[in-house]
Formats: C-alpha cells, sequence, structure tokens
C-alpha cells in the first residue's frame, strides 16, 4: 500500500488531486512522535499528515463524507479541522480523565500487596493513571 | 413484573465466598467500579508434606455498590470459578444509600 507523507500546506491540494481515488478513512496515530493523521483513499494510498498544531485544513470540500470523521477526530483528540472546533481531547495519550483520578480504581489492590510482590497487571481502565507524578511533571494533563 | 418475562432473571448479584479465589477478575472488569475486594496471601494448607510453599489467596472482605452497579452481569460472566450468579430476587432495596452496599455475608445471603 502506497504511503505518502504530506506537508500541513499541502494537504488540501494533495487530497484534491486524488479526489478521484475516493475517500476511505480518517484517523490519528497518538504514537510517541507525537499525533499524526493518516487519511487512506477508497483506492488504497495513505497520505499522512505529522501534525506540529493541532489543527488541520478540512477536507469537507474534497469528500463531504469526511466530515464526520473530522468532528469525531475534533472531539476525541482536539485537532480543529477548518471550521470544526476542537473538542476536549480525551483520547490523547497525555489526557487522563479528572473524575476518574479523583476515587482509586479498586483494581489496583491485588492480593499479593501485603507481600510487596511486584505486581503482574499490565493494563488499566481508559483515563486511569499508574500514578500522579506524571500530572505534577506536566507530561499528564487532566481534564 | 420479572416473574412473568421467563427470560434468564437479574434480580440481585450472589456470592460464593468458597468459591472466590480473590482473582480480582470482577473488580477489575466492573465499568463502575462498584465492587471492592480485600485479600491476602497465605500459605496453602494442603500441600503434601516435603512439597514446597504455595501461597493461595484468601477472602477477607467482598463488597458491591448495588447503587452504582448497573447490572451488566461482566462480574458474573468473568469469573472463572462462578463465585458470583444471578438471584431472581429484588428484594434487596434499602431506604439509604449506604444499605445499598452490601458486604460478603449479605451477598452469600443471595446466593
Amino acid at each position: 500500500m502506497p504511503v505518502h507523507e504530506v506537508a500541513a500546506a499541502d494537504w488540501l491540494a494533495e487530497a484534491e488531486r486524488r479526489r478521484e481515488e475516493g475517500f476511505g478513512a480518517l484517523t490519528v496515530l497518538d504514537g510517541a512522535a507525537g499525533l499524526e493523521l493518516r487519511l487512506l483513499t477508497a483506492a488504497g494510498t495513505e497520505l499522512r499528515l505529522p501534525l506540529a498544531a493541532l489543527s488541520a485544513p478540512s477536507l469537507g470540500a474534497v469528500w463531504p463524507a469526511v466530515l464526520v470523521s473530522e468532528r469525531r477526530l475534533a472531539e476525541q483528540f482536539g485537532i480543529a479541522f477548518g471550521e470544526i472546533a476542537a473538542g476536549s481531547g480525551w483520547l490523547r495519550k497525555r489526557v487522563a480523565l479528572a473524575a476518574r483520578n479523583e476515587v482509586v480504581w479498586p483494581g489496583f489492590k491485588d492480593p499479593s500487596d501485603e507481600r510487596g510482590a511486584p505486581s503482574r497487571r499490565k493494563s488499566l481502565p481508559l483515563g486511569v493513571l499508574a500514578d500522579r507524578t506524571a500530572v505534577e511533571s506536566g507530561e499528564v494533563e487532566l481534564r | 413484573m420479572i416473574e412473568q418475562s421467563g427470560s434468564p432473571l437479574r434480580g440481585v448479584i450472589a456470592l460464593q465466598a468458597a468459591a472466590c479465589t480473590s482473582c480480582m477478575l470482577c473488580v477489575r472488569q466492573c465499568p463502575t467500579w462498584c465492587i471492592t475486594l480485600e485479600s491476602h496471601q497465605e500459605p496453602d494448607p494442603n500441600v503434601p508434606e516435603g512439597a514446597r510453599t504455595r501461597l493461595v489467596n484468601v477472602l477477607d472482605e467482598f463488597e458491591i455498590d448495588f447503587a452504582r452497579c448497573m447490572n451488566c452481569g461482566i462480574c458474573v460472566d468473568v469469573c472463572p470459578f462462578d463465585a458470583l450468579a444471578w438471584r431472581a430476587t429484588t428484594d434487596y432495596d434499602e431506604p439509604d444509600r449506604a444499605g445499598l452496599v452490601h458486604d460478603a455475608e449479605q451477598l452469600g445471603g443471595h446466593w
């Protein structure tokens, strides 16, 4: 599957050039390098746009169907798409849910706690922090 | 109304404490965080003589807050030892909020 990295200034023009390929999907990758917008055309081409700022041009004029995905990503990842305002971005990795961290998750407890044995638990519920030092250091933001 | 449905009944969640191994699966899977479980580990008394000591989990306390429970039944489904089960009664309401937190003894009574 061909993959093309696109600069922010060329995002709209590149989509227009590929209009006939049809719209497939628009997703966001929240990786170690930051947020990256990934557009898949119906023909199978993938366009990637690294997001230096939390905004991107809307592709609604090229494919009206893309607006649904843009509205969803605006809310989930706090990205503004043209006239679509950025939402709270609650799904971003550096955002934890304040309400979920006001009380301690009951699943933190383990029968082996008394012995001081290391926990084998790897996963946490969405928005729950393993420790609050990430908030104090500014690495994670509570919303 | 429940009696008329004829379908599997979701009345109250009951606990069979003897079957619970304190594996914490129900606690961690509960979407509303309404289950709390206290436990500790002890050497297994049933280990054959001369065998290496083995630790077993011992249940100290098990509570379900029925004010927060949304009757999804995930805890019943995930329990590997069927220590939790639905019982048809809905006769567990209380006049105050605190009364809806049922401890292991009350949950065992539903069994």
